[in-house]
């Protein structure tokens, strides 16, 4: 074992996170090396003055409950739903379509399904294992595996018009400095079809897939956290560089995946995407 | 009742057990909001704002993670964006304060200089020592809270603890100096500290 190994298993060592073999074999070096055991030493006082720092903070308990009870009195039980069934604010919110709008979209897309949307077997099931392979790696070939694994193919706007109702109204440009680089239908199984707009830019890559509500998601067992994104309430799963949000309404899921920022840049450029919800 | 009965009885929104659950937890939270934001007022939004996400999403909650880790995922995501939105300008003025802290001892790893170097650290950084050496979270339970693998985990805190390291030697040089230099002048009676109680 080299110090350097050594050095880097200290900590480890330590926090008692190292198997026996590799204890043994560490505690080996530092035996024979005062160097490496005084490093040991000194992690050894900083990690245990760490857990013993002083702790003389107040909990304002009952504060904070009397705060905590005025929210869910005002807003319970609307906002507790099941997830998938979120109706909530998408990106900047378009008036709901009307009458003829709606009547227009059926036969194309999902819409023509009149099942309720409660079988999630109705709502297609998009895969997106593919894409979080590549969560550390090369993200456009993860967006390209993804639209791969679901029969998808680069389409024009005049034909996804036709072949479905476009919910995400997308502009050519989002900030910061994104541009849409092509359109994609993908097929999620039954007759379900999702939409996508891929945009990229210096400051990475934007992915909205317009998904029927309830869509199914397939995200490697990654557990997928509520989320603001921005004055949107949805669900999101961070992997590595990469963000996987969803915000649904009754009507479409919006799946985000993105490599923005997500405090700033990816805000912005919701801000700027149109969804008929 | 168990935390598992707990959670399901919060699942039908029962007030009751939402109190329960809340009581069990919060102090967990709050002080895990504290370290993060080193601001009383931001601990109390950020415990107040964990609880009715976690409440409100409750039914999401899958017991793949026990109740407690689920609720440091949510306040740590919490305190994390809210310092992050914060930008530098707390950690400056806390940093400030301290800096206008006398007597700093020069040498040895005394609790000033360590909540001082602690105050330095990136707030991912800090985060993460926070989580193992005060909440006591073992690797796998921060590689869930913090949404990373146990790999990242470790190589994050060997990082950390690195950072700390060579912030506390800066930090006793510098009170060595200080101490050898007479002229250095130190206001004591303004001192507030945000950081501390
Ligand atoms: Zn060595």
């Amino acid at each position: 074992m080299t110090c350097k190994d050594a050095l880097e298993k200290i900590g480890p060592l330590l926090d008692s996170e190292l198997d026996a073999p590799a204890r043994a074999e560490l505690e080996q070096h530092l035996a024979s090396c005062t160097e490496c055991d005084t490093a040991c030493e000194s992690l050894r006082g900083i990690t245990s003055a760490l857990s013993d720092g002083p702790d003389r903070v107040t909990v304002p308990r009952d504060e904070i409950w009397r705060k905590i009870e005025q929210h869910l009195d005002t807003d319970s039980p609307a906002t507790v739903r099941p997830i998938g069934s979120r109706p909530v604010r998408l990106f900047s919110l378009r008036p709901l379509a009307s009458a003829a709008v709606v009547l227009a979209a059926i036969g194309l897309g999902w819409l023509f399904v009149s099942a309720p949307w409660s079988s999630a077997a109705y709502a297609g099931q998009i895969d997106f294992r593919p894409l979080l392979e590549q969560a550390d790696g090369d993200i456009k070939a993860g967006i390209d595996a993804l639209i791969d694994v679901h029969g998808g193919r680069a389409i024009t706007r005049p034909e996804a018009a036709d072949l479905m109702r476009i919910r995400i109204d997308s502009p050519a440009n989002l900030p910061p400095g994104l541009s849409l680089q092509s359109l994609y239908l993908l097929n999620l199984g039954g007759d379900h079809r999702a939409l996508g707009f891929h945009y990229h830019g210096p400051q990475g890559h934007l992915l909205l897939l317009q998904c029927p509500p309830d869509v199914e998601q397939n995200l490697a067992g990654h557990e997928c956290l509520p989320c603001r994104i921005g004055t949107n309430e949805g669900h999101v799963a961070r992997i590595g560089s990469l963000r996987l949000a969803h915000f649904g309404s009754d009507n479409v899921c919006v799946c985000v995946v993105s490599t923005l920022d997500e405090m700033k840049e990816l805000p912005a450029a919701l801000n700027a995407v149109k969804i008929d919800f | 009742m168990e935390d598992a009965a707990l959670v399901h009885a919060c699942q039908t929104c029962d007030r009751d057990a939402q109190r329960e659950l809340y009581e069990r937890h919060v102090d967990c939270i709050y002080r895990l909001a504290f370290r993060i934001t080193r601001n009383e007022q931001d601990a109390f939004d950020v415990t107040q704002q964990t609880f009715i996400r976690a409440f409100e999403h409750i039914s999401s909650f899958d017991q793949r993670s026990t109740i407690r880790t689920w609720l440091y995922r949510i306040g740590t995501n919490e305190a994390l964006q809210l310092v992050r939105r914060r930008g530098t300008e707390r950690r400056h003025l806390s940093v400030l304060e301290h800096g206008l802290r006398d007597s700093a001892p020069a040498s040895g790893t005394d609790h000033l200089d360590l909540e001082e170097a602690m105050l330095r650290l990136s707030d991912d950084h800090h985060a993460i020592l926070m989580l193992r050496y005060k909440e006591g979270l073992d690797y796998q339970e921060i590689a869930t809270v913090l949404e990373v693998n146990a790999g990242t985990v470790a190589s994050r805190l060997n990082r950390a603890r690195g950072d700390l390291r060579r912030l506390l030697a800066e930090n006793s040089a510098l009170s060595v100096e200080e101490t050898t230099s007479k002229n250095h002048p130190t206001d004591t009676k303004d001192v507030s500290r945000q950081c501390k109680k």
